[in-house]
């Protein structure tokens, strides 16, 4: 057997926190820059998992198969494809650099570092399993650190944050576990023993109805994760409140692991119940884009800003999954790439302020750029990439998902590029208020621009934006059989018809023109 | 034989000793019921074994034992009611308030 | 017929032999409590030993019945002996700060918990309607007197009201016992299975209407809603050092009769018990939730928790037969859970105090972090969180009663334990998210409370990590 590179992933960010929480307690200063150090084995070991990926293959590759109680039909069974590829990778670049930037905490440092990383195994492990069980369990006890990362080291409401955010999706996760169970005993009915493994369930037959209800249960959870408008009232009390390394990982991470549960199971699980609710997900997904947006237009708190504008731009990936189109879908995928990075860049530059002025309001600052000008620069460039300028990697991603969705569902694309007008209209009117103009307040003009420990913590991400954005197609590459194989399925399996250009009406019209 | 008339009355004292319990509020006396609603069973189970014309008589053992165990849940009973009245001088169940909701 | 093997009743023995020779040793010699742990102790060893013993020889093999059909020596009624005396020993370790503070009568205690022990054990035993009923008041009589052990006023209305209704349930039990007998001329379980499993009975109604009043007795001794009014006001006022070996002994005892009772017996009237099975069930967790969300004090808290606890495992025996390891599987870890946890509130509020104030546990991650990490985690196990056993035993309830047929009750339980997480993260708050008063000192924990949270926590991260040794053990766990 290979060397089990998927499960050494899980496990390292693990006994890195149990060895942080056994750290002597008299020496608290030693726990962050252990932390540090154990994140790169992670992101070492991401690294080659990236490098020994083969490209252009659909299925799961680095697969682990262990029985874990078979008369329950659970095996510990992990794996990589495409899709959760670029996703693992992000959750184990962003750890060091959250963690780097967490030098404010002070209070039961030790505690802090090793909830970092029991959190960074959890979502490790959502990503990789294969098996419904597996997936629930990682699913669920990455909230028990996170919990404790809002609730003991947040703002002034941490506690009304950290229990709201247990509870929602707690109370998301407790449907999708019945959900699961039935599915098994379907699939025991039909294969002859129970299984919780996807790849066995893909072979199981469910009528219309049990697809819908359980498309249901499955989609709550996962939308409640994203969040799909109007699941998302916890999501800004949770972002503001939350530290600032707990917001980049929420933000950057966590959300993704909705979007990510609904491409991979949903899509693939209950193909005739995604193609009946494409319309509705995708409504709630559009309305997502223009609520947020427009909610983030009137916030006058700068983390609220961000924290509504992933509503918006996780609206955008919602969006691109659903428009079941090869475009839609790998614009989908490569949005939550370009999310985590922009958004986690942008909590970064809002924890920086607020650990110099110790206020977030926007009112609070104003000619910023001419007392910090690296940090302005860094907010302009970070506030383009997310707006979706052409040559940094927001706009690869937006790019794809409108063209995806206009190819099926015209009308909620239009809708939905609204939201990219909006985006530029909340950032740069934000970056307006704070930046530019005549220093307002006596208070700023003393403040000191970037240090270089703050400086090494936004480069890498700022290099990952640029490269993404001039050069996106190793990733699309990666992605893309991935996506097309869920897209197989769906045809193989409905009457649903996968439009493209060289195929259907809208490229009848493009034929036309061309001759 | 006919069963009828010891399952009535066996039922009757079963129920009066649940309403003694349900509406006395002095500890002795709903002691008093649980031993009314014990000898009802004592009644049913004695009836029952000459009814099923079991040889080994377990009807008539089993009542047996169960007059024996309710003489011991009687004396552990009794010594509680002794300590709370030593407590709080008073034996009133709707007294017992320490604790409520 | 009459066939004796006295390893059927050799954990019984062990354990009595070491009660009444405490009594008689205390009597004679007055010695110091460190002689009663032994005695305790040995008397304990002998009896998890023969339990063993009785597992390794039992187990798997059909109706190994002894005594004149009153004990069975089968897989569950040594799984069971193992559960209650491993129990036993860490309840008492956990406890021991109020034997001491007990004084001359700490030997009385000891001595009571190991006849309690004896009579939880015999609950998973019998094969005999007759022999349970002896060996619930056994365990009861003794519950009743540990509970107000200290005589105080907390105590003594916990013991008045455990009494009382406790009683009245064994009334309701025994009259439950008649109507069966009346129905199928027998007291023998093994006798019952093949007459009911032979006849068809014309007119059931005796029969069900014995079945429900068997359900409402032994629903009483689990704390199930609506029979679960003693509960809290026992929890709360039973000094603390006691409380989880009473919550725990209980669960396990009445689980064990019940389940025993349900499936071999009236393994053929299912259809007709297992949807009253269901709807106690849903009401045990709709109630016990709510009501736990209200409480201030968390063993009162606790209390209502167990309420819902007990409706989880209840929702398992819907699936009868095939439900048996489900039970077992959450009651045996459920029972670790709350001796761990009653341990930390003995710690926290003293081993002789009844009330137990949430307000108490502010900043206790400060000021002791192992009770601390030791309580939420129980608090998250509770809650049913991967990764410990809580979430292992709620997801083999949930398939059982899924199998079953009541996907229903499956969602409203799982929409309550969202719920449930609710009080349970509430104390995780307390502990590490409310600053204590002022500079709060140290909390000193002695050892026998800093051992039992240990090992209590260590089992429920492995267990809840790799059940499987206990699942496969499970498998061989069942009733004749």
């Amino acid at each position: 057997m290979d060397f089990p590179v998927l499960t050494t992933l899980i496990v390292l960010p693990m006994a890195a926190g149990v060895a942080v929480l056994l750290l002597p307690r008299r020496r608290p200063e030693l726990a962050l820059p252990v932390a540090i150090a154990a994140s790169l084995l992670p992101l070492g070991a991401s690294l080659w998992l990236l490098v020994r990926f083969e490209t252009g293959v659909a299925g799961f590759q680095f697969v682990e198969h262990v029985n874990w109680y078979e008369p329950w039909g659970i095996s510990y069974h992990l794996g990589v494809d495409g899709i959760s590829l670029l996703l693992v990778v992000l959750t184990a670049f962003l750890f060091p650099i959250s963690l780097l930037a967490s030098t404010a905490i002070k209070d039961r440092v030790h505690l802090y570092a090793a909830s970092m990383l029991f959190l960074e195994a959890g979502i490790i492990g959502v990503f990789l399993s294969l098996d419904l069980i597996v997936f629930f369990v990682f699913w669920e006890v990455m909230l028990v650190p996170m919990y404790f990362i809002i609730g003991v080291w947040g703002g002034g409401r941490r506690v009304y944050a950290a229990v709201k955010f247990f509870l929602f999706t707690a109370f998301g996760s407790a449907l999708m576990l019945a959900a699961i169970l039935s599915l098994a005993f379907v699939a025991r009915d039909q294969l002859g023993a129970p299984t919780f493994d996807f790849v066995q369930l893909l072979g199981v037959d469910l009528t219309r109805t049990a697809q819908f209800w359980l498309f249901a249960a499955f989609g709550l959870s996962f939308a409640i994760k994203v969040p799909l408008f109007p699941l998302h009232t916890w999501l800004p009390d949770a972002h503001v409140e939350a530290p600032t390394a707990g917001s980049v990982i929420l933000a950057g991470v966590l959300l993704k692991m909705g979007t990510y549960g609904l491409l991979r199971f949903n899509l693939t699980l209950f193909p005739e119940a995604t193609v009946d609710l494409m319309p509705v997900m995708a409504t709630l997904a559009v309305i997502g884009i223009v609520y947020g947006a427009v909610v983030a237009i009137v916030q006058t708190d700068i983390k609220r800003l961000v924290a509504y504008s992933s509503v918006s731009h996780l609206g955008f990936v919602v969006l691109g999954i659903f428009a079941l189109t090869a475009q839609g879908l790998q614009g989908g995928v490569i949005q939550m790439i370009n999310h985590g990075l922009t958004t986690g860049a942008l909590f970064l530059l809002v924890g920086m302020i607020y650990e110099r002025r110790h206020t977030r309001e926007i009112s609070q600052f104003g000619g910023l750029g001419s007392v910090m000008p690296i940090f302005a620069g860094a907010f302009l460039f970070t506030a383009f990439a997310s707006v979706g300028l052409p040559g940094l990697n927001g706009f690869v991603g937006e790019f794809y998902v409108l063209v995806g969705s206009f190819l099926s569902l015209p009308v909620w694309a239009v809708v939905a590029a609204t939201g990219v007008v909006l985006a530029a209209v909340y950032l740069l009117w934000a970056y307006q208020r704070m930046f530019t103009g005549p220093v307002t307040l006596e208070e700023n003009r003393g403040l000191s621009d970037l240090n270089a420990r703050e400086i090494v913590i936004l480069a890498p991400i700022a290099a990952l934006i640029l490269f993404l954005g001039i050069y996106p197609k190793p990733a699309l590459d990666r992605i893309e059989p991935s996506v097309d194989a869920i897209l197989q399925r769906i045809e193989q399996t409905t009457d649903y018809r996968v439009p493209d250009f060289g195929s259907g009406a809208v490229v009848d019209l493009v034929g036309e023109h061309g001759e | 034989m006919i069963v009828n008339q010891f399952l009535v009355l066996g039922a009757l004292l079963f129920s009066i000793g649940v309403y003694g319990v349900l509406v006395r509020r002095n500890a002795v006396l709903v002691l008093l019921s649980i031993e009314l609603m014990l000898a009802a069973v004592n009644i049913n189970l004695v009836a029952f074994g000459a009814f099923v014309d079991d040889a080994a008589a377990a009807g008539q053992v089993f009542a047996l034992f169960v007059i024996t165990v309710a003489a011991a849940e009687v004396g552990i009973g009794l010594a509680i009611v002794v300590l709370i009245f030593r407590n709080r001088s008073s034996a009133n169940v709707d007294e017992l308030d320490l604790m409520k909701w | 017929m009459s066939n004796i093997d006295f390893l059927a009743l050799g954990p019984e023995i062990a354990v009595t032999a070491a009660a009444v020779l405490l009594l008689m040793i205390e009597v004679a010699r007055k010695p110091s409590a460190r002689v009663w742990g032994w005695i305790a102790g040995i008397g304990i060893a002998a009896a998890l030993g023969l339990s063993i013993a009785g597992w390794v020889l039992g187990r798997g093999t059909d109706a190994n019945l002894y005594f004149s059909d009153m004990l069975a020596l089968d897989g569950f009624s040594a799984f069971g002996g193992i559960v209650v005396f491993t129990l036993t020993g860490i309840g008492l370790i956990a406890g021991w700060g109020l034997v001491t503070s007990l004084r001359r009568r700490g030997a009385e205690f000891v001595a009571l918990v190991l006849i309690a022990a004896a009579g939880m054990h015999l609950m998973a035993a019998s094969a005999n309607l007759i022999m349970l009923f002896i060996a619930l008041e056994v365990a009861s009589i003794s519950f009743y007197v540990l509970a107000g052990i200290t005589r105080n006023r907390a105590a003594d209305e916990a013991a008045l009201k455990y009494f009382l209704l406790g009683a009245f349930a064994s009334a309701v039990f025994l009259y439950g016992i008649a109507l069966v007998f009346a129905a199928t001329g027998t007291l023998s379980m093994a006798g019952q299975e093949s007459f009911l499993g032979e006849t068809i009975l014309l007119r059931p109604g005796v029969l069900l209407a014995g079945i429900a009043l068997l359900i409402v007795g032994l629903g009483f001794k689990v704390s199930a809603a609506p029979f679960h009014v003693w509960a809290p006001d026992v929890y709360q006022g039973a000094p603390s050092g006691v409380t989880g070996f009473l919550a725990a002994g209980a669960k396990v005892g009445g689980f064990a009769a019940l389940a025993r009772v349900l499936t071999v017996p009236l393994d053929a009237y299912l259809d007709d018990w297992a949807p009253a099975v269901a709807v106690v069930a849903v009401a045990s967790v709709v109630v016990g939730t709510l009501l736990a969300i209200a409480q201030d004090d968390i063993k009162r808290m606790l209390a209502y928790s167990s309420v819902a606890h007990a409706g989880f495992i209840l929702l398992a025996l819907t699936a009868g037969d095939a439900g048996v390891e489900a039970v077992w599987f959450y009651v045996s870890t459920y029972a670790l859970q709350v001796v761990g946890a009653f341990a930390v509130v003995a710690a926290v509020s003293g081993p002789d105090t009844g009330a137990s104030p949430l307000d108490s546990y502010a900043g206790l991650g400060k000021r002791s972090p192992m009770m601390a990490a030791g309580l939420g985690l129980m608090m998250i196990a509770m809650g049913g969180i991967p990764m410990t056993t809580g979430f292992v035993g709620k997801l083999g309830v949930f398939r059982a009663a899924i199998d079953a047929g009541y996907l229903w009750a499956v969602v409203t339980a799982l929409v309550a334990t969202v719920a449930g997480l609710f009080f349970y993260l509430r104390v995780i708050v307390r502990m590490y998210m409310d600053a204590p008063g002022g500079d709060a000192p140290a909390l000193e924990v002695g050892r026998g409370p800093a051992w039992a949270v240990g090992i209590t926590s260590a089992a429920t991260i492995v267990l809840g990590i790799a059940p499987w040794p206990l699942l496969n053990m499970l498998r061989d766990a069942l009733p004749f």
